[in-house]
């Protein structure tokens, strides 16, 4: 892998890394009572997402 | 390179994970059971997102499309149940791993297909959804040992 990938590749690695690291850190701060509206947000979103993937 | 991203997510999500499963916080079993399921949904997010940006630039075809949406209903309902379960279990007063660890296996049970095992036309697909829907399995299959390791208040 020639050393501009390399790079690239561990750019890639760090934003991801922190990206997730700040979603953990969003998790961290919720209350139970708000980690469970949040997942129940997400799910309720995914839902109609898989209904408009399924009309393309 | 998206396809590396993709790997690299699912390496950097599993690897902490498993990290957060030794020096996070002492959850309880109802934390871990709400963090898990947080986690499957936001899997299924991402899953759901390169699933349309595939099928729009002709890398799925229909019938490849409509298997992964209806793996990722049937996990997405599955989790609206077991996080519906464990709220329950929790507002009646449930302590201890036992109920939350009966519930998680439910939800294993609930979504028997192994979606690794789904094969595509395209190689490129092929590589790229047996990370990004591993991920989604792994989310799912990784709340049980949450909860196993979660400390009882």
């Amino acid at each position: 892998m020639d050393p501009v990938a390399i790079i690239n590749l561990s750019l890639v690695i760090a934003d991801e890394a922190i990206s997730l690291i700040k979603s953990i850190k969003a998790q961290s701060g919720m209350t139970n009572e708000q980690l469970a509206a949040h997942a129940e947000a997400q799910d309720l979103a995914n839902k109609d997402d898989i209904k408009k993937l399924l009309a393309l | 390179m998206k396809r590396a991203r993709t790997a690299v997510m699912v390496f950097v999500v599993m690897a902490i994970a498993v990290a957060s499963l030794g020096i996070g916080c002492p959850k309880d079993p109802y934390r871990a059971a709400l963090q898990g399921s947080d986690d499957v949904a936001s899997a299924v997010h991402a899953a759901i997102d390169i699933t349309a940006a595939y099928y729009s630039t002709n890398k799925l075809t229909d019938a490849e499309k409509a298997m992964v949406a209806s793996y990722l209903n049937n996990v997405t309902d599955s989790n609206m149940k077991f996080r519906h379960g464990v709220v329950t279990a929790h507002d009646s007063g449930v302590t201890g791993n036992a109920a939350y660890l009966a519930l998680a296996q439910d939800f294993v049970n609930a979504v028997p297909t192994d979606p690794t095992a789904f094969r595509y036309q395209s190689a490129a697909a092929q590589q790229e959804f047996s990370v990004v829907l591993g991920a989604v399995k792994a989310a799912l299959n990784g709340i049980s040992l949450a909860v196993q390791q979660a400390k009882s208040k």
